[in-house]
C-alpha cells in the first residue's frame, strides 16, 4: 500500500522547522523505522534520525509519531494508520531539535547523573562473593530495570516543559531502581535528595510517561513507590507537598469529604504558621468570595458514611501497620 | 588538536568495561572515549542469553578447566589455549566484579546468582538477567561513566587510526553534528570497535555493526586473524533477522520441520545435544533441512517452538523473544510456533591481539600504544566457532583487563609526538570528496548489492569458485562506489548519508578480507564451511590466518601463524584435537 | 427504558464548584436521567491516596463502587480525577484475581465489592448511552457560532489502561457532543495535557505555567471558551487564572465552563441556574454571544 508521512524537517538547530510529505510503499506489518529507511534510502538521502539495534532494546529511535513519543521500530504502519489516513512524525518534544528527527539529548542524560544512578555499595563491606539478592527483592526492580532510556516519557512530561529542574520520569524511575535495591547503602540519602525540589513532588501525574513507554517501565508508579517511601519517613523534612498527601487522608478519615478551606489552610498555610502560605489564599480566597465560590467550612456537609469511612482507614492503617509499613 | 592519556573507540561492553576500569584503578589519568552512537545504544546492549562462568552456583562439579575444554572444543581446536585459560579463569571474578557494581543478574531461591545451561557447555553455568544481559550489564555500566564522569565524545566517527614510525599515536575523528574534524593524541588507543554483520544481508546485528575498527587497522598495513569465520546464528527470526537467543533453547525450544520431526536427531554430530548443539552445526543443518525441501511450507525457513514450556516460564524466563515474535510477527509463541533461519550473528575473527589485548603486528610483536578488546579483537579465544555466553564473558575479562594494563603502561609512556597538520588536511578531503559524489547510484544500492554478494559467495557454505566471484564482484561494486555514488545531502549537519558513505568503506575492506581469508583456507573448521574441503585438516591448518594489505596498499596478502596449545601440558587428553562431536 | 445512575458527586462539587453539582443535576432532569446520589460515598483521594498505599486508595474506592453496587446501578462520575481514580480500582479489582478483591473485601464492613458495576465518566453516558442523537433532539438553543476548545483532563484520558474510552491522544467525544449541541469544536494542542492543578498547592510555577500554555495555545486556535469535564481542572484553569496570568505574563480572559453547563444552555436552562455567575473569569462573553 501507499502510504502518506509527513515528516518535520529542520535543517539545523538555528533553521526554521517545515513539513515535508512523502509517499511510501509500505505494508502495514512494517514498523514506523521501515518506513523512515525507506524514504532515506530510496527517496531522500538528507533525512536525518537516530536508529539502531531494529529490535526495541537500543533505544535509539524515540520520535513522535501521531502526536506523541514512540520507538519508531517498535510501532507498526499498520496500528498508527488505524485512526488516520497518513502518518505525522515529529522529533521528540522537550529538547532541543539538531537536525530533522535528531533531538539534542544532553539535558536528559545531565538529569540522569543528578539522582546518582548507580548501586552505591561503598560503605558495606563487599563480600567475595555477591551479595544475595533473594528473587522477590529483584523482582519489585524489574520494572525500573526494563528502562531503554529512549527518552519517550521526557518527551511527553508534562512538568519537564514547565520546569527546568524537574529530573523528569527516566531519571525518577531510575532513582527508583537503585533506592530499592537490597545492595544500595544510600537508601536514606536518596529519599532526602529525591525529596527535594525538583525531584519526586514536582511530577504532575499526567500519566504521559506511563502512557508512552515503550517497555512498561510505568515511571510514574515508581514515583508513586518513592514517594510511598518518603511519606513513611517521619524525619524527613516537612513540605507543602508531604502534608497535601498527609492531610488528604486525616481529612478523608474525619468528614469523608475533604472540606476545602480546611484543606487549603492546612496544606498551604500550614495551619496559619506558614505566613507567605496565608499571603498566597488571601487574593485567592477574595475572589473566590465576591463571586460566591468560597467553599464555607459552616457550608460544609461531611458524608453521611463518615463513620464507617473512618474505620475502614483505620483498619487499613492498622493492616499497613502490621506489615511494618510506618503510617505517616 | 585534543589529547588524553587513553582513548578508547567505543563504548559497548569492551569499551565501557575498560573505562571504568581505569576510573577505578587510576583514577588520575585522563580518559576520553569516543564513539559514533551514544555508549548506551551500543549493541552490546542487545546481547540475549548470558554470559558463562564456572560460579558453581548450579553445578558444584563445574570448573574452569571444563569450561576451558568446552571453549577450545567449540571453537573446532583453533582458539589459542592461554587466552581461553585467562577467559575461564578470570571468568567467575569478572561477574562478581559486576555483580557488586550492581548489575541486576537473575537469582536462585536463595539469592545466589542463577545459572542455566547454553548450547556447547557441558555444565549449566550461564549466568543471566532474562533475556536481556547485555541491557541489564550495559546500563550499570554506563551508569558508571557517568559516576566517574569519563569524557565522552558523543556521535563521533574515528576516520583514520594514526600509525606513524611502528607505533599509534592518536586517531583523526569526526563529529556527526557539525561536521568538525579533531585529531585526537593519545599515549595509548584501544579499539572496543565490535562487530561487523552488516557486510551480510541478514544479521542480528545493529546498523552501526560495520566492521569499522577492523577497516581502520587494516588501512594502516596492520593484520586481521582469521577472518574466514563468520558466525551464523541459528535462530533468526525470519525474515527480519533479528536474534531469538540461545536461551530459548538453553530453556529446551526444539527446531521442527515440515515433517514435524525434531530434525536435530537426524544428524550424527548433533544427535546427542540436539538443539543445544553449537551454533556452527546448528546452523548448516537448518541450511541442510532447507536445502533438502524441508523447510516449513518449503521457505527458507524452520519452527522454533516453544509452546510445551508452558506460558509462565515463557513469560518469565524468555519474555524478550516472545516480545520480539508479537512485535515482528504478530506471533505468539505461547500458541504457535516461531520461523527461524541462521542470521549473521558475530565475527570470531579480528584485530590479532595478546592476552594482555595489545594488538600484535605481522611479526606477531604489539605495537606500541595500541590496543584492542571484544568482538573486534581476536585474542583468539572464540577460533574458528564461538559457544553462546562466551562474547559478554570475552568483553568484560578483557575489556577489564585491557583497562588494567593500559593503566599502568601509560604512565611509562610519554605524549607521542604528532603533526597534525596533515592528516586533518586528508580527512577534509576524504569528506569533502564524498559530499562532492555526483552519479547515479544510492548509497543503499550498492551496500545492498555487497551485502548480497557476500551472503551468496561467502555465507555458510563456500568453495573456491563462490569465492573468487565474491571477490571479482566486490572489485566491481568498489569502483561503482568510486565513480558512480550519489549523495542527497551535502551538508555539515548530521549527515548521516556521509556516515553510510564512509561506513560502507568499512564493509568493503572487511569483505574482502573475509573473503581473501576464507579462500586460502582450504578445509572446514567451526564456521568455515568449505564444499570443496569437506573435512578438518589439522596437518595443514591448525593455525591461525593473518590477512592485510600489502605494502604498497594495492591488493592484499595472506599468511599465518601457529595456534596456542598450552593447555595440553595440563590435560592432553582433551586438549589435544580430536573429531568434534556432540 | 429511563436512563438511572449511582450519582458519585465528588468533593469540588459539592465545596467549590458548587455550580458543578447544579448543572449536572439540571441538564439530569432535562434530559430525563436519573440520578441517584451515592449520599455515603467519600473522598477517592484524588489520586494521592496511592501515593501513601495503593491498597488504601483500593479498600476506599471499593468501598465507593459497592455503595453503587447495593444499588444495581452503574456509577456516574462527573470529574476526571474521579473517574481515573474509582475507574481504575474498579477495572483492578473486577478484571485482577480473585484473591485481590477478597483481600479487600476483608477490610469492607459492611460492604461487599463484587465487580458488577461499571464506573462512568457522565460525558461517556451521554456519548455511550444517552447518544448524541438523542441528546441532539432536546437541544433547544443551538450553540451555533460558539468556539469551544475541550479540555479533558489526564485521569480521564490516561487514568484507566484496561477500561479504555477512547485514544488518549486523539480523543473527540468533548468535539463530539459539542458539536450535537451545534457549537464548533477547536483543536488546540493542550486539550489532552495537564492543567497543572497536582501541582497548585506548592510547585505554583510549573502549575500556573503549565494551565497557560495550554490556554494560551486555544486562544490561539480561537476558542472563545474552554469546556472540560473535569473541576479539578476547573480550579486551575478558572479561579487561578488570574494567578496564571501573572506567571506567564500576559491576559487571558477565556472562560472556562464545566461541561454540563455548556449543554445546560444547550438545553435552554437558566446561566444562572447553571451557576454561570460563579466563575472567576466572567462567562459573560459566552452567554453574550449566544444570547445577542
Amino acid at each position: 500500500m501507499k502510504v502518506s508521512v509527513r515528516i518535520r524537517r529542520q535543517a539545523s538547530r538555528e533553521s526554521k522547522p517545515e513539513y515535508q510529505t512523502y509517499s511510501v510503499e509500505c505494508s502495514e506489518g512494517n514498523t514506523i523505522l521501515d518506513v523512515l529507511n525507506k524514504i532515506q534510502w530510496e527517496q531522500d538521502g538528507s533525512l536525518a534520525y537516530r536508529r539502531n539495534c531494529r529490535n526495541a532494546i537500543c533505544g535509539s529511535c524515540s520520535m513522535r509519531v501521531n502526536g506523541r513519543a514512540v520507538l519508531t521500530c517498535q510501532n507498526l504502519v499498520g496500528e498508527e494508520l488505524e485512526h488516520q489516513s497518513e502518518l505525522l512524525i515529529q522529533p521528540m518534544g522537550n529538547l532541543p531539535v539538531i537536525k530533522d528527527l535528531v533531538v539534542d539529548m544532553t539535558k536528559f542524560w545531565d538529569n540522569l547523573k543528578k539522582i546518582d544512578p548507580y548501586v552505591s555499595t561503598a560503605s558495606r563491606k563487599i563480600p567475595e562473593r555477591e551479595f544475595l539478592q533473594l528473587p522477590e527483592q529483584r523482582e519489585k526492580l524489574q520494572s525500573a530495570a526494563n528502562c531503554i532510556l529512549c527518552g519517550a516519557c521526557y518527551s511527553e512530561c508534562n512538568s519537564a516543559a514547565v520546569n527546568d529542574d524537574f529530573v523528569g520520569p527516566h531519571a525518577l524511575a531510575k532513582a527508583y531502581r537503585v533506592m530499592a535495591d537490597n545492595r544500595d547503602d544510600r537508601t536514606q540519602e536518596r529519599m532526602e535528595q529525591y525529596n527535594q525540589p525538583g525531584g519526586v513532588w514536582d511530577c504532575t501525574r499526567c500519566f504521559n510517561c506511563n502512557e508512552v513507554c515503550p517497555v512498561g517501565v510505568q515511571p510514574l508508579d515508581r514515583i508513586a513507590q518513592i514517594k510511598q517511601e518518603i511519606l513513611q519517613q517521619e524525619k524527613i523534612e516537612d513540605s507543602t507537598a508531604l502534608r497535601h498527601r498527609r492531610t488528604m487522608v486525616e481529612l478523608v478519615k474525619e468528614d469523608g469529604w475533604i472540606d476545602e478551606s480546611k484543606f487549603g489552610l492546612k496544606v498551604v498555610t500550614n495551619s496559619g504558621r506558614d505566613l507567605k502560605g496565608v499571603a498566597s489564599l488571601i487574593p485567592l480566597g477574595t475572589r473566590m468570595m465576591l463571586k460566591g465560590k468560597m467553599p464555607w467550612p459552616w457550608k460544609f456537609k461531611p458524608s453521611e458514611g463518615k463513620a464507617e469511612i473512618k474505620t475502614l482507614i483505620n483498619v487499613v492503617s492498622q493492616h499497613l501497620k502490621d506489615q511494618g509499613k510506618l503510617w505517616p | 588538536m585534543l589529547e588524553h592519556d587513553v582513548l578508547i573507540v567505543g563504548g559497548g561492553l569492551a569499551g565501557s568495561r575498560a573505562a571504568v576500569a581505569i576510573a577505578q584503578n587510576e583514577p588520575g589519568l585522563n580518559v576520553g572515549l569516543i564513539s559514533k552512537v551514544h555508549p548506551i545504544r551500543s549493541h552490546s546492549v542487545a546481547a540475549q542469553g548470558g554470559m558463562a562462568a564456572t560460579l558453581k552456583n548450579v553445578d558444584s562439579e563445574d570448573n574452569w578447566l571444563a569450561h576451558a575444554f568446552d571453549t577450545v572444543k567449540g571453537s573446532d581446536y583453533l582458539a589459542d589455549q592461554n587466552a581461553v585459560e585467562v577467559l575461564t579463569r578470570s571468568a567467575p571474578d569478572v561477574i562478581i566484579d559486576l555483580e557488586h557494581l550492581g548489575v541486576l543478574f537473575s537469582r536462585l531461591e536463595d539469592g545466589r546468582i542463577a545459572q542455566r545451561p547454553f548450547g556447547g557447555h557441558s555444565y549449566r553455568r550461564t549466568c543471566y538477567a532474562a533475556d536481556k544481559t547485555g541491557h541489564a550489564i550495559l546500563h550499570e555500566l554506563v551508569s558508571n561513566l557517568l559516576r566517574f564522569g569519563t569524557k565522552v565524545y558523543l556521535e563521533w566517527y574515528v576516520l583514520q587510526l594514526i600509525y606513524e614510525e611502528g607505533e599509534v599515536k592518536g586517531v583523526v575523528a569526526y563529529c556527526i553534528e557539525t561536521g568538525a574534524i579533531e585529531v585526537i593524541r593519545a599515549k595509548a588507543v584501544l579499539f572496543a570497535t565490535g562487530g561487523y554483520g552488516r557486510v551480510y544481508n541478514t544479521t542480528s546485528n545493529d546498523f552501526a555493526s560495520t566492521g569499522d575498527g577492523l577497516c581502520l587497522t587494516a588501512a594502516t598495513g596492520l593484520p586481521l586473524q582469521d577472518m574466514e569465520f563468520v558466525q551464523f546464528h541459528p535462530t533468526g527470526l525470519y525474515p527480519v533477522g533479528v536474534l531469538i537467543s540461545e536461551a530459548v533453547r538453553g530453556e529446551g525450544a526444539y527446531l521442527i520441520n515440515n515433517q514435524g520431526e525434531r530434525f536435530m536427531a537426524n544428524y550424527s554430530d548433533s544427535h546427542n545435544k540436539m538443539e543445544l548443539s553449537p551454533r556452527d552445526i546448528t546452523s548448516r543443518h537448518i541450511v541442510q533441512e532447507v536445502r533438502a525441501g524441508r523447510g516449513i511450507e518449503g521457505g527458507p525457513f524452520v519452527h522454533l517452538d516453544v509452546r510445551h514450556l508452558g506460558r509462565e516460564k515463557i513469560i518469565s524466563r524468555i519474555p524478550f523473544a516472545r516480545e520480539e515474535g508479537m512485535r515482528l510477527l504478530g506471533i505468539d509463541c505461547i500458541d504457535a510456533p516461531l520461523p527461524v533461519r541462521p542470521t549473521v550473528h558475530y565475527s570470531m575473527g579480528g584485530i590479532p591481539t595478546t592476552v594482555d589485548c595489545e594488538v600484535m603486528g605481522v611479526d606477531r610483536k604489539p605495537i606500541p600504544g595500541f590496543f584492542a578488546a571484544g568482538e573486534c579483537a581476536c585474542v583468539s579465544v572464540h577460533g574458528a566457532n564461538r559457544l553462546g555466553s562466551n562474547s559478554l564473558l570475552e568483553c568484560v575479562v578483557f575489556g577489564k583487563r585491557a583497562g588494567e594494563k593500559i593503566g599502568a603502561y601509560v604512565k611509562e609512556r610519554p605524549m607521542p609526538k604528532l603533526d597534525e597538520t596533515a592528516y586533518v588536511q586528508e580527512a577534509e578531503k576524504l569528506v569533502k570528496s564524498l559530499l562532492n559524489k555526483k552519479g547515479t547510484s544510492r548509497i543503499h544500492d550498492i551496500r545492498t548489492a555487497l551485502q548480497d554478494a557476500m551472503t551468496e559467495h561467502c555465507g555458510i557454505y563456500r568453495d573456491e569458485q563462490s569465492i573468487n566471484q565474491g571477490l571479482q564482484e566486490v572489485q566491481k561494486l568498489k569502483e561503482r562506489y568510486e565513480q558512480d555514488l550519489s549523495l542527497d545531502d551535502r551538508g555539515p549537519v548530521f549527515n548521516m548519508e556521509l556516515m553510510a558513505a564512509l561506513e560502507l568503506r568499512s564493509l568493503f575492506t572487511v569483505g574482502e578480507m573475509i573473503l581473501a581469508s576464507a579462500l586460502q583456507r582450504r578445509e572446514s573448521r567451526g564456521a568455515h564451511y568449505r564444499s570443496d574441503y569437506q573435512e578438518r585438516n589439522d596437518a595443514q591448518f591448525l593455525k591461525h590466518s593473518l590477512v592485510y594489505l600489502n605494502p604498497d596498499k594495492t591488493g592484499i596478502e595472506t599468511n599465518t601463524c601457529p595456534v596456542d596449545l598450552s593447555l595440553q601440558a595440563v590435560d592432553p587428553d582433551r586438549f589435544i584435537p580430536q573429531e568434534r562431536k556432540y | 427504558m429511563a436512563l438511572k445512575y449511582a450519582y458519585y458527586p465528588g468533593c469540588v462539587a459539592k465545596g467549590a464548584c458548587k455550580e458543578l453539582h447544579d448543572s449536572t443535576t439540571g441538564i439530569a432532569r432535562a434530559l430525563g436521567i436519573e440520578l441517584v446520589e451515592l449520599e455515603k460515598a467519600s473522598c477517592c483521594g484524588s489520586g494521592t491516596f496511592k501515593e501513601t498505599d495503593e491498597f488504601l486508595e483500593d479498600t476506599v474506592n471499593a468501598r465507593n463502587i459497592a455503595l453503587a453496587e447495593e444499588l444495581g446501578l452503574t456509577m456516574m462520575t462527573q470529574c476526571s480525577t474521579c473517574q481515573g481514580v474509582i475507574g481504575r480500582v474498579n477495572d483492578k479489582l473486577k478484571y485482577g484475581e480473585q484473591s485481590q478483591r477478597n483481600h479487600v473485601n476483608q477490610y469492607l464492613e459492611g460492604h461487599h465489592y463484587q465487580g458488577t458495576t461499571e464506573v462512568k465518566h457522565l460525558l461517556w453516558i451521554l456519548v455511550q448511552d444517552y447518544g448524541l442523537e438523542a441528546l441532539k433532539q432536546k437541544v433547544q438553543k443551538s450553540l451555533a457560532g460558539l468556539k469551544c476548545g475541550a479540555f479533558y483532563g489526564c485521569y480521564l484520558l490516561r487514568g484507566q489502561t484496561i477500561t479504555r474510552y477512547e485514544d488518549p491522544y486523539h480523543p473527540h467525544s468533548m468535539e463530539d457532543v459539542f458539536g450535537a449541541l451545534g457549537a464548533t469544536a477547536i483543536e488546540y494542542e493542550g486539550r489532552t495535557q495537564c492543567c497543572g492543578w497536582p501541582l497548585a498547592s506548592y510547585a505554583t510555577n510549573a502549575s500556573f505555567s503549565m494551565a497557560g500554555r495550554h490556554l494560551l495555545s486555544a486562544i490561539e486556535a480561537g476558542a472563545d471558551c474552554i469546556v472540560t469535564p473535569c473541576p479539578l481542572c476547573h480550579l486551575n484553569l478558572d479561579s487561578r487564572q488570574p494567578e496564571v496570568e501573572k506567571v506567564i505574563g500576559r491576559k487571558l480572559g477565556i472562560p472556562i465552563l464545566h461541561l454540563p453547563q455548556l449543554i445546560g444552555l444547550a438545553l435552554g436552562l437558566e446561566p444562572k441556574q447553571l451557576g454561570l455567575e460563579r466563575h472567576i473569569v466572567s462567562t459573560s462573553s459566552v452567554l453574550k454571544q449566544l444570547f445577542k
